[in-house]
Protein backbone atom coordinates (compact mmCIF):
# COMPACT_ATOMS: atom_id res chain seq x y z
CA UNK A 1 0.00 0.00 0.00
CA UNK A 2 1.45 3.37 -0.93
CA UNK A 3 1.68 6.18 1.60
CA UNK A 4 -1.17 8.12 0.07
CA UNK A 5 -3.51 5.12 0.41
CA UNK A 6 -2.37 4.70 4.00
CA UNK A 7 -3.06 8.38 4.64
CA UNK A 8 -6.56 7.98 3.18
CA UNK A 9 -7.17 5.05 5.52
CA UNK A 10 -6.13 7.18 8.48
CA UNK A 11 -8.25 10.13 7.35
CA UNK A 12 -11.45 8.15 6.91
CA UNK A 13 -10.77 6.17 10.07
CA UNK A 14 -10.53 9.50 11.89
CA UNK A 15 -13.98 10.49 10.61
CA UNK A 16 -15.59 7.12 11.22
CA UNK A 17 -16.61 7.53 14.86
CA UNK A 18 -19.22 9.90 16.34
CA UNK A 19 -16.97 10.81 19.29
CA UNK A 20 -14.14 11.78 16.95
CA UNK A 21 -16.48 13.79 14.75
CA UNK A 22 -17.80 15.59 17.83
CA UNK A 23 -14.24 16.52 18.81
CA UNK A 24 -13.50 17.80 15.29
CA UNK A 25 -16.74 19.81 15.20
CA UNK A 26 -15.85 21.49 18.48
CA UNK A 27 -12.30 22.23 17.38
CA UNK A 28 -13.70 23.84 14.24
CA UNK A 29 -14.61 26.75 16.53
CA UNK A 30 -11.02 27.15 17.70
CA UNK A 31 -8.48 25.38 19.90
CA UNK A 32 -9.86 23.79 23.08
CA UNK A 33 -8.63 21.78 26.03
CA UNK A 34 -9.31 18.03 25.99
CA UNK A 35 -11.95 18.65 28.67
CA UNK A 36 -13.72 21.26 26.56
CA UNK A 37 -13.50 19.20 23.39
CA UNK A 38 -15.01 16.11 25.03
CA UNK A 39 -17.46 17.67 27.50
CA UNK A 40 -20.70 15.70 27.69
CA UNK A 41 -19.31 12.89 25.58
CA UNK A 42 -20.24 9.64 27.32
CA UNK A 43 -16.95 7.75 27.05
CA UNK A 44 -14.20 6.86 29.51
CA UNK A 45 -10.90 8.72 29.75
CA UNK A 46 -8.93 5.84 28.20
CA UNK A 47 -11.39 5.82 25.29
CA UNK A 48 -10.91 9.58 24.84
CA UNK A 49 -7.15 9.03 24.82
CA UNK A 50 -7.56 6.40 22.11
CA UNK A 51 -9.78 8.63 19.97
CA UNK A 52 -7.32 11.51 20.26
CA UNK A 53 -4.48 9.25 19.15
CA UNK A 54 -6.45 8.22 16.05
CA UNK A 55 -7.05 11.89 15.22
CA UNK A 56 -3.39 12.78 15.78
CA UNK A 57 -2.14 9.83 13.72
CA UNK A 58 -4.37 10.99 10.86
CA UNK A 59 -2.88 14.47 11.11
CA UNK A 60 -6.26 16.14 11.60
CA UNK A 61 -5.48 17.54 15.05
CA UNK A 62 -2.41 18.87 16.82
CA UNK A 63 -1.87 19.15 20.55
CA UNK A 64 0.32 21.01 23.01
CA UNK A 65 0.76 20.36 26.69
CA UNK A 66 0.96 22.98 29.44
CA UNK A 67 1.46 21.08 32.66
CA UNK A 68 -1.71 19.04 33.01
CA UNK A 69 -3.63 20.97 30.36
CA UNK A 70 -3.65 19.41 26.91
CA UNK A 71 -4.85 21.86 24.29
CA UNK A 72 -6.03 20.64 20.89
CA UNK A 73 -6.46 22.33 17.54
CA UNK A 74 -7.82 21.30 14.20
CA UNK A 75 -5.07 20.99 11.61
CA UNK A 76 -6.89 22.64 8.74
CA UNK A 77 -4.82 20.92 6.04
CA UNK A 78 -5.32 17.53 7.69
CA UNK A 79 -8.12 16.29 5.48
CA UNK A 80 -6.79 17.58 2.16
CA UNK A 81 -6.04 14.06 0.84
CA UNK A 82 -9.51 12.83 1.73
CA UNK A 83 -11.07 15.91 0.15
CA UNK A 84 -9.24 15.49 -3.13
CA UNK A 85 -10.12 11.79 -3.19
CA UNK A 86 -13.81 12.67 -2.83
CA UNK A 87 -13.47 15.51 -5.33
CA UNK A 88 -12.02 13.18 -7.90
CA UNK A 89 -15.05 10.91 -7.77
CA UNK A 90 -17.50 13.76 -7.61
CA UNK A 91 -15.98 15.30 -10.73
CA UNK A 92 -16.14 11.93 -12.54
CA UNK A 93 -19.84 11.80 -11.85
CA UNK A 94 -20.38 15.43 -12.68
CA UNK A 95 -18.68 14.78 -16.01
CA UNK A 96 -20.99 11.80 -16.60
CA UNK A 97 -24.06 13.90 -15.87
CA UNK A 98 -22.76 16.62 -18.20
CA UNK A 99 -22.59 13.99 -20.93
CA UNK A 100 -26.14 12.88 -20.17
CA UNK A 101 -27.33 16.49 -20.31
CA UNK A 102 -25.63 17.05 -23.64
CA UNK A 103 -27.23 13.87 -24.92
CA UNK A 104 -30.68 14.91 -23.70
CA UNK A 105 -30.24 18.41 -25.12
CA UNK A 106 -29.74 16.86 -28.51
CA UNK A 107 -33.10 15.17 -28.12
CA UNK A 108 -31.59 11.81 -27.22
CA UNK A 109 -31.71 10.70 -30.85
CA UNK A 110 -28.04 10.09 -31.42
CA UNK A 111 -27.64 7.01 -29.26
CA UNK A 112 -24.53 6.40 -27.18
CA UNK A 113 -21.32 8.07 -28.18
CA UNK B 1 -6.61 29.88 6.39
CA UNK B 2 -9.01 32.26 8.09
CA UNK B 3 -12.64 32.01 9.12
CA UNK B 4 -15.02 34.39 10.77
CA UNK B 5 -18.05 33.35 12.74
CA UNK B 6 -19.92 36.54 13.51
CA UNK B 7 -17.55 38.55 15.63
CA UNK B 8 -14.83 35.96 16.26
CA UNK B 9 -11.80 35.83 13.98
CA UNK B 10 -9.83 32.60 13.53
CA UNK B 11 -6.64 32.32 11.55
CA UNK B 12 -4.35 29.33 11.19
CA UNK B 13 -1.03 29.07 9.44
CA UNK B 14 1.85 26.62 9.37
CA UNK B 15 5.43 27.86 9.52
CA UNK B 16 8.51 25.88 8.53
CA UNK B 17 10.35 26.85 11.71
CA UNK B 18 10.71 25.41 15.21
CA UNK B 19 8.12 26.42 17.77
CA UNK B 20 10.42 28.42 20.08
CA UNK B 21 11.55 30.52 17.15
CA UNK B 22 7.97 31.22 16.03
CA UNK B 23 6.84 32.02 19.58
CA UNK B 24 9.74 34.41 20.09
CA UNK B 25 9.13 36.11 16.74
CA UNK B 26 5.57 36.75 17.90
CA UNK B 27 6.31 37.92 21.43
CA UNK B 28 9.92 39.08 21.84
CA UNK B 29 10.27 42.82 21.32
CA UNK B 30 13.74 42.53 19.82
CA UNK B 31 12.49 40.16 17.13
CA UNK B 32 9.22 42.09 16.63
CA UNK B 33 11.27 45.21 15.83
CA UNK B 34 12.60 43.32 12.80
CA UNK B 35 9.26 42.50 11.18
CA UNK B 36 6.03 43.60 12.96
CA UNK B 37 3.72 44.53 10.08
CA UNK B 38 0.34 43.61 8.64
CA UNK B 39 1.25 44.18 5.00
CA UNK B 40 4.25 44.79 2.75
CA UNK B 41 3.65 48.56 2.82
CA UNK B 42 4.11 48.71 6.62
CA UNK B 43 7.14 48.48 8.87
CA UNK B 44 7.63 48.31 12.63
CA UNK B 45 7.75 51.54 14.65
CA UNK B 46 8.41 51.70 18.39
CA UNK B 47 7.78 48.31 19.98
CA UNK B 48 7.54 47.76 23.73
CA UNK B 49 6.60 44.35 25.11
CA UNK B 50 6.64 43.38 28.79
CA UNK B 51 6.09 39.66 28.27
CA UNK B 52 4.62 38.39 31.55
CA UNK B 53 1.11 37.89 32.85
CA UNK B 54 -0.19 41.34 33.72
CA UNK B 55 2.55 42.97 31.65
CA UNK B 56 1.61 45.41 28.88
CA UNK B 57 2.62 45.89 25.28
CA UNK B 58 2.46 48.78 22.84
CA UNK B 59 3.40 48.19 19.22
CA UNK B 60 3.53 50.62 16.33
CA UNK B 61 3.18 49.85 12.63
CA UNK B 62 4.12 52.65 10.25
CA UNK B 63 2.80 52.83 6.70
CA UNK B 64 4.78 54.01 3.69
CA UNK B 65 2.73 57.23 3.87
CA UNK B 66 3.99 57.77 7.43
CA UNK B 67 0.74 56.89 9.16
CA UNK B 68 1.25 55.17 12.52
CA UNK B 69 -1.08 52.44 13.83
CA UNK B 70 -0.59 51.69 17.51
CA UNK B 71 -1.95 48.53 19.13
CA UNK B 72 -1.79 47.99 22.86
CA UNK B 73 -3.01 45.71 25.60
CA UNK B 74 -2.18 43.52 28.55
CA UNK B 75 -0.96 39.92 28.70
CA UNK B 76 -3.41 37.51 30.32
CA UNK B 77 -1.51 34.25 29.71
CA UNK B 78 2.14 33.76 28.86
CA UNK B 79 3.35 30.18 28.45
CA UNK B 80 6.38 29.98 26.23
CA UNK B 81 6.41 28.33 23.76
CA UNK B 82 2.82 27.06 23.70
CA UNK B 83 0.41 29.88 24.25
CA UNK B 84 -0.02 33.58 24.78
CA UNK B 85 -3.24 35.55 25.36
CA UNK B 86 -3.63 39.30 25.58
CA UNK B 87 -6.17 42.08 25.37
CA UNK B 88 -6.08 44.20 22.22
CA UNK B 89 -7.11 47.72 21.33
CA UNK B 90 -5.94 50.62 19.12
CA UNK B 91 -4.41 53.67 20.74
CA UNK B 92 -4.12 55.43 17.41
CA UNK B 93 -7.73 54.91 16.40
CA UNK B 94 -10.09 53.96 19.25
CA UNK B 95 -13.04 54.35 16.86
CA UNK B 96 -11.69 51.41 14.89
CA UNK B 97 -12.85 49.28 17.79
CA UNK B 98 -16.18 51.10 18.29
CA UNK B 99 -17.93 49.46 21.22
CA UNK B 100 -15.38 46.68 21.59
CA UNK B 101 -12.69 48.22 23.77
CA UNK B 102 -11.44 45.01 25.35
CA UNK B 103 -11.04 42.35 22.70
CA UNK B 104 -8.99 39.22 23.41
CA UNK B 105 -6.30 37.64 21.25
CA UNK B 106 -5.38 33.99 21.97
CA UNK B 107 -2.44 32.55 20.08
CA UNK B 108 -1.46 28.87 20.31
CA UNK B 109 1.70 27.32 18.92
CA UNK B 110 1.60 23.62 18.02
CA UNK B 111 4.53 21.48 16.95
CA UNK B 112 3.78 19.90 13.57
CA UNK B 113 6.63 17.69 12.44
CA UNK B 114 9.58 20.02 11.89
CA UNK B 115 7.28 23.03 11.64
CA UNK B 116 4.82 24.95 13.77
CA UNK B 117 1.10 25.49 13.40
CA UNK B 118 -0.11 28.80 14.80
CA UNK B 119 -3.77 29.37 15.59
CA UNK B 120 -4.99 32.86 16.41
CA UNK B 121 -8.46 33.52 17.80
CA UNK B 122 -9.50 37.15 18.25
CA UNK B 123 -12.84 37.58 20.03
CA UNK B 124 -14.98 40.27 21.62
CA UNK B 125 -15.67 42.52 18.64
CA UNK B 126 -18.88 44.53 18.79
CA UNK B 127 -19.50 44.30 15.06
CA UNK B 128 -18.83 41.84 12.28
CA UNK B 129 -17.41 44.60 10.09
CA UNK B 130 -14.67 45.32 12.66
CA UNK B 131 -13.93 41.62 12.97
CA UNK B 132 -13.56 41.45 9.19
CA UNK B 133 -10.96 44.24 9.19
CA UNK B 134 -8.98 42.37 11.82
CA UNK B 135 -9.26 39.11 9.90
CA UNK B 136 -7.51 40.80 6.98
CA UNK B 137 -4.99 42.33 9.34
CA UNK B 138 -4.08 39.06 11.04
CA UNK B 139 -3.88 37.15 7.76
CA UNK B 140 -1.47 39.78 6.46
CA UNK B 141 0.50 39.76 9.70
CA UNK B 142 1.01 35.98 9.54
CA UNK B 143 2.14 36.42 5.94
CA UNK B 144 4.71 39.01 7.03
CA UNK B 145 5.83 36.71 9.84
CA UNK B 146 6.33 33.89 7.32
CA UNK B 147 8.56 36.20 5.24
CA UNK B 148 10.58 37.08 8.32
CA UNK B 149 11.03 33.44 9.32
CA UNK B 150 12.04 32.44 5.79
CA UNK B 151 14.47 35.33 5.39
Amino acid sequence: MNSSAAQLDRSFLALSHPVRRTILERLAHGPATVGEATRGVAVSKPAVTKHLRVLEDAGVIVRHVEGRIHRLALRVDGLVDAESWLDEYRSLWEAKFDAVERHLAKGGKDGDT
Amino acid sequence: MATREGTVVRVQRRFAAPRERVFDAWTNEDVLREWWSAMPSMRPGTIEVDLREGGRYRMEMVTDEGETHIALGEFREVRRPERVAYTWSWESNPDAMAGSSDTLVEVDFFEDGDGTIVTLVHSGFAAEQIAELHEHGWTGTLEELAKHLNA
